[in-house]
């Protein structure tokens, strides 16, 4: 049947690009995103023509790995796949709100990814910073030299996690990763609930002073 | 010049999509006047997007592409139709992702209820009562002093208008004040100007003064 040899093509892409993944995964902590410029191409050729070939291009590309992400979240493979479909259908949507001088692909996709998870998922309200409100105050001035580089912002990321120590590290990933509460994640590091905070609590401020470039605070 | 700033645990919290939607509200409402805790957001969504980046990529259905790529041009009629955002109230001084859950007045506490003391609140419902989250506005006239009180949980408030000074210092607008389970605390508002703040709290609160016991019924 016609449709079923779509879906063939369609798989083989996704196995392919799953391969690529794999064998670039060696090196991630230490390259920047190489394919962020080429995602940003796709991204472009939607909002501006409404490209399907580059949105499907697009889906196989980043499709495997927001999956990837939102089962690591506890999704299981039907919802995550659902989610998925609602994911990419905003992205098609909202095309022309990236904005590449503020932020990666991968940040937009990964706002776009936990909002979802938050509206469908958890069926919950989650207020949202207006970004045309009047009273928004001006960003901070940044020094000429520090202007906007997706590569520029992956790499400092890669060092300032490399940075943390190892405990430090994980309860962050725990918290983007996995759906727990302070206090399973407790118990399952068998930590006292007041430590974990405590530490989630020193991660994120030293994550933060390294991730705006303070690396000796 | 904002002095209180939100506590990074929570903002990554939220960059996350951790929080609760009352700790969203009261975040999305302070980065609307903080840029220094809204750039802290972004740092935390570009290490959100980074991670993203870093999953292990999971087989993707063959058949996904192909159902996606049939909803489009259903989405392309729909989004003829959307319908203008709703009506948007505007309220000097309280950022929009705030105003728009609160009454539509022209003054912006007309319809909030009265309490002791001239004191007016107005209780926003996002749904998380159950998680034990409440969201509340409230406008205390000059020079008040808000009863002693402890928190069963966190407490975080913004000021929005006017200001209120505690044992930990003095909060202005844009200003965030985050007590714990272990502080006990006796605000007082502005001695000119009173005070417009969101309150979000986890727990009850649990009110130590003369009047405590009254407050406690009121308060559920």
């Amino acid at each position: 049947m016609f449709l079923e040899n779509t879906f063939e093509t369609a798989g083989l892409s996704a196995k392919l690009s799953y391969i690529n993944f794999k064998k670039e995964k060696t090196y991630k902590l230490l390259k920047p995103a190489v394919k962020d410029q080429e995602l940003t191409n796709l991204i472009t050729l939607v909002a501006t023509k409404k490209d399907r070939v580059a949105f499907g291009n697009l889906f196989k590309l980043v499709g495997p790995r927001i999956k990837g992400y939102l089962m690591k979240l506890g999704s299981n493979d039907i919802v995550a796949e659902d989610l998925l479909q609602e994911v990419m259908l905003t992205v098609w949507r909202k095309s022309e709100t990236f904005d590449r001088s503020k932020a990666a692909v991968s940040t937009w996709l990964f706002t776009i990814a936990r909002n979802k998870r938050i509206d469908l998922l958890r069926k919950e309200i989650r207020p949202q910073l207006d970004p045309n409100d009047p009273m928004l105050t001006p960003n901070q001035e940044e020094p000429a030299d520090e202007k906007y580089s997706a590569n520029q912002e992956s790499v400092k990321i890669t060092d300032a996690i490399n940075m943390l120590p190892d405990e430090q590290a994980k309860l962050i990933k725990m918290t983007y990763y996995e759906d727990k509460s302070h206090s399973i994640i407790a118990d399952e590091l068998n930590m006292p609930l007041g430590t974990v905070k405590s530490r989630i609590r020193l991660a994120s401020t030293r994550l933060k002073k390294l991730l705006e470039g303070h690396l000796h605070d | 010049m904002i002095k209180h700033h939100i506590h990074p645990e929570i903002l990554m919290a939220y960059a996350a999509g951790k929080t609760s939607p009352s700790v969203s509200l009261i975040v999305a409402s302070h980065i609307t006047l903080c840029s220094e805790c809204r750039k802290g957001v972004e740092s935390f969504e570009n290490l959100g997007g980074k991670l993203l980046e870093d999953s292990d990529p999971v087989e993707i259905n063959s058949s996904s592409l192909e159902s996606i790529l049939g909803k489009l041009d259903n989405i392309e009629l729909d989004d003829q139709f959307d319908e203008p955002t709703d009506k948007v109230n505007s309220f000097k001084n309280i950022p929009s992702v705030l105003s728009k859950y609160l009454p539509d007045t022209d003054i912006l506490t007309d319809e909030w209820k009265k309490s002791i003391g001239g004191i007016k609140y107005f209780d926003i419902d996002l749904g998380d009562f159950k998680q034990n989250t409440h969201a509340r506005m409230l406008s205390i006239p000059p020079g008040r002093k808000l009863p002693h009180h402890g928190h069963e949980s966190q407490e975080l408030t913004l000021v929005l208008e006017g200001g209120f000074s505690d044992e930990n210092g003095s909060y202005n607008a844009g200003d965030v004040a985050i007590e714990d389970e272990n502080n006990i605390h006796t605000p007082v508002s502005d001695p000119s100007e009173g005070c417009v703040c969101l309150v979000v709290y986890e727990g009850k609160l649990k009110f130590k003064g003369l009047f405590g016991p009254i407050l406690n019924i009121l308060n559920k």
